[in-house]
Order: structure tokens, then C-alpha cells, then sequence
């Protein structure tokens, strides 16, 4: 026996199994508790540094050892030396499982490459809402600051009306003649200006200056007159209103196109004069808007009258 | 005959968890100086370094040292690698002043461990460039350590073909 085991560790390279058929027969059962599944994991011949080989060596040495000391323990013990490797059948199949195994670790690092891309783009996304919710509460916050101005505006808006008593309007609520009037000061202050800059002029002839002034003079007291009467009746005094009688051309086709015409200004005219009169909070303001609602109305009435016939004409015909 | 085969084979000691050692008890005459076992790597593929030497320049002696009652031996040689490769100089600047064990083999083919745990070998690496163009140059490795044995031979010995093999 002794000679057997001496034999296998003067040369066990390549022997691996047999080595484990003495490990098996001969070591003590703690041991073999301790290292024989650990060697059974070895399926093919290893190389002569491989951890299990070595480890392999060193318990069958130990196991030389105490047969040398303690032959007696040993004597009823015939070792056999066998063939433990697998067969071909078993060799296919760990073949076989081997290929599968590197085959789902491939998949598992396709995988896992995968899901490193979508947990970059979920990354990246996150990214993005938080930046649009940074974004949204920094608008939210900006809407609350108009809103806020806007209150405090209204409230000064109102206490303005409530102090001077005056009315704001836009442009289009005005008549007809102060819009007019509205556009001519429009016109007029470029035109002062640009009299202004000519009377600077330091060569400019005395007496080309004494007519510059007194256009300017002339502008300017259209200008204040104008501005009067836009004040005058936002503030609600009673202000004369002009309602322009329009002239038709002679040509009967002709002038009943421009009658056409006048008819649907009329009807826009009515229309926010009477939203004036429905909005305002003023009783001269509403007495304004009725007499132009009024002076509307009677030229409607007459220009409908006048178009009546041509009318009537124009369904015989048909 | 005496002297060594041409090869060292080099393990580093930081590479293996255990080596072959001196049984604790000797029955045979032969168990004094054969330690069983073998190097026990710690991690797979940690292998034994194989040093091709010029051939009659592996040289192994174990004097005696210290007093007496007080006697052990000290076993150390040398080796030369001729050539100036910067492979060779590599391993001097890694392996100088690294413990390890040394194998080398008799022409009897019994091969010789140089070193023990707790009593590793130590190298020193020299290169001579030479003189004359005739001159050899190479790396001359001189190595010793303590031991209570002269000698101590492998009971398993390394397979120098199955090694060479792998390489």
C-alpha cells in the first residue's frame, strides 16, 4: 500500500484520480468530510499547479505519512487504484452545459449593457423633468408676481377713479370726433418737433423764424384745444358732438356702395356706444352715449330709408 | 557525477499558501532530509518561475556554520543567465530582495528545495557586462539560507515537462 501511494507522489502529474481513489480510501472520515467534495468538483485532469491537485498532494502525503507511522491502521485496507474520471457521456453533457453557460453570460452582459443604457437615458430624462419642474415653479412664481402686480395696478386704478372721478377709456370708446381729434394730436407733435428744431437753427432768417413761431403757436394751441376736449369728456363734462353728415357721389351706384358702407360703420359705432353706455358708472358718460346712440340711430334710419326703394327696385326686377 | 541541469525554478513565496515540508516524524532514513507535499498556490495559475541557466553555472553547497553544540547548515549557490535582455533585468529589479524557494535538480534527477517556511531563500542578482569582446556577459544569481539539513530533496517532484508544457 505504502508503495503504492510513495509511487503516485514521486510522479502524480496526471493522475489526479487516482490520487483521489487514496484520498478517498484512506483518509480519516473528518477529513474526508472536510476536502472530498471540494476535490470531486475537479470533472477533468488538472494541471500540476492547480490548487485542487496540490491540495490533493499535500492530504495524500500526510496520509503516506501515517500509513509509515501507523502501518497497523491500515492493514486490513486493500487499495485499489481506479479510474474515477468521467466517462464520455458525462464529458458531452459538461461540454454541452459549459457552451449554454458561456452563452447566458454573454446574455447577461448584453443585458446588462442594455440596462445601463436605459438607466443613462431614465437618468438623463429625470434630468430633464427636474430642470422643466425648476422651470415651471420659476414661471409659476413669475405669474404670481404679475398676478400680484396686477391686483395691486387694479386697486390703484380704482382709487385713481375713485379720487378724480374720471374714467378710463380706450380709444375706440371715444366719438367719432374725438378720435379725430385724437389722431390730428398725433399728427401735430412730430410736426411741432420738427418746427422746433428748424427755429434752432441760428442762421435761419428772422423772419422765417417769426412765421416758424407762429405756426408752432398756431400747432400747439390746436393741440391744447384738442387735449381739452378729450379731457373734458373723459372726465364726463357734457361735450358737443359732432356727428359728420357724410356727402354721397352723385353716381347712384356709386353712392349706394359708400351708403352700404356707412350703414356698417353706423351699426359698429351703435354697437360700442352702446357698450359704453351699458359700462359706464357715471351718469354723464351714459347721457353722452345715448345722444350719440341717438344721432346714429336717425342717420340709420334715414340712410335704410333711402336705400328702401332701391331695394324694392332690385326684388321686382327679380 | 556531480553538479545541477541547467534550470532553476523559482517560487515566490507571496504566491504560495503552503510547500512540501519536513515530516514531523521521521521513520525512514529517507524522511530526514525528503519533504512531502507540494507548493500549494494561493491564487489559480500562480506557477513556479523556470530560470534557463548556462550550462555548469547552477552550483548548490550547504556548508556548516555557527559553534559548536550550535551547528546548522547553510545552504546556498549561484547561477548564471547569460544575455542582456531587459526580461533578465526585469526579474533582478522584481525579485531582488523577494523571499523565496528555490528548486534545482542533481543529475541523479532528485530535485533540491533551497529553503523552508519561516527560512526563505534569499537572491542577489549581478550583471557583468564584460570587459573584451570575448567577454560573456549576463546575470550572475547568488542565493542562500539557513536550514538544519544539508540538503532536502522533493518527495513529489515537480514536473519539468508538464510545466514547460503549460508555459
Amino acid at each position: 500500500m505504502l508503495k503504492i501511494i510513495q509511487e503516485w507522489l514521486a510522479k502524480p502529474s496526471g493522475r489526479y484520480f487516482d490520487g483521489l481513489a487514496i484520498f478517498t480510501q484512506l483518509a480519516s472520515p473528518d477529513i474526508k468530510k472536510k476536502y472530498l467534495e471540494y476535490f470531486g468538483q475537479v470533472k477533468e485532469e488538472p494541471k500540476q499547479h492547480d490548487i485542487h491537485f496540490t491540495m490533493l498532494i499535500n492530504k495524500v502525503s500526510a496520509i503516506a505519512q501515517n500509513v509509515q507511522v501507523n502501518p497497523k491502521a491500515f492493514e486490513n485496507i486493500e487499495l485499489v487504484l481506479k479510474e474515477i474520471g468521467p466517462d464520455t457521456a458525462t464529458l458531452e453533457a459538461i461540454e454541452l452545459k459549459n457552451a449554454q453557460i458561456i452563452e447566458l453570460k454573454e446574455k447577461i452582459e448584453l443585458l446588462k449593457s442594455e440596462n445601463e443604457d436605459v438607466l443613462d437615458e431614465n437618468s438623463e430624462l429625470s434630468d430633464q423633468v427636474e430642470e422643466l419642474e425648476s422651470d415651471l415653479g420659476t414661471a409659476q412664481g413669475e405669474v404670481s408676481e404679475y398676478e400680484e402686480k396686477l391686483e395691486e395696478l387694479e386697486k390703484e386704478l380704482t382709487a385713481l377713479k375713485s379720487k378724480r372721478g374720471i374714467q378710463i377709456m380706450a380709444i375706440k370708446d371715444m366719438p367719432e370726433d374725438l378720435q379725430k381729434r385724437y389722431a390730428r394730436i398725433q399728427e401735430i407733435t412730430p410736426l411741432m418737433g420738427s418746427i422746433h428744431s428748424q427755429i434752432s437753427v441760428e442762421a435761419l432768417h428772422p423772419s422765417t423764424r417769426k412765421k416758424l413761431v407762429k405756426q408752432l403757436c398756431e400747432l400747439d394751441d390746436e393741440r391744447r384745444q384738442n387735449w381739452d376736449m378729450i379731457n373734458d369728456w373723459s372726465e364726463g363734462k357734457t361735450v358737443e358732438i359732432k356727428v359728420e353728415k357724410q356727402e354721397y357721389s352723385a353716381d347712384p351706384f356709386v353712392a349706394g356702395a359708400e351708403m352700404i358702407r356707412r350703414v356698417l360703420k353706423l351699426q359698429e359705432n351703435l354697437k360700442n356706444s352702446q357698450a359704453t353706455f351699458d359700462g359706464a358708472d357715471r351718469e354723464v358718460i351714459k347721457i353722452n352715449a345715448q345722444k350719440r346712440i341717438d344721432a346714429y340711430k336717425a342717420e340709420l334710419a334715414e340712410l335704410e330709408q333711402k336705400l328702401a326703394p332701391a331695394k324694392s327696385e332690385t326684388d321686382a326686377v327679380e | 557525477m556531480g553538479g545541477y541541469k541547467n534550470f532553476v525554478l523559482l517560487f515566490l513565496a507571496t504566491h504560495f499558501s503552503a510547500v512540501p515540508t519536513l515530516p514531523a516524524t521521521q521513520v525512514t532514513e529517507a524522511d530526514f532530509v525528503t519533504a512531502a507535499g507540494a507548493f500549494t498556490p494561493k491564487t489559480a495559475g500562480a506557477k513556479p518561475i523556470y530560470i534557463e541557466c548556462t550550462p555548469g553555472t547552477v552550483k548548490y553547497s550547504a556548508p556548516s556554520q555557527g559553534e559548536i553544540e550550535g551547528q546548522s547548515f547553510a545552504p546556498a549557490g549561484e547561477f548564471y543567465r547569460a544575455g542582456d535582455k531587459a526580461a533578465y533585468a526585469a526579474i533582478a529589479r522584481k525579485y531582488n530582495n523577494t523571499p523565496c524557494y528555490l528548486v534545482v535538480e542533481n543529475m541523479d534527477g532528485k530535485q533540491i528545495m533551497v529553503g523552508q517556511p519561516g527560512m526563505e531563500c534569499n537572491l542577489k542578482f549581478e550583471f557583468d557586462g564584460g570587459q573584451k569582446r570575448a567577454d560573456r556577459r549576463g546575470y550572475k544569481i547568488t542565493y542562500g539560507t539557513d536550514s538544519v539539513s544539508p540538503v532536502i530533496y522533493l518527495a513529489t517532484k515537480v514536473d519539468i515537462e508538464d510545466l514547460l508544457a503549460e508555459s
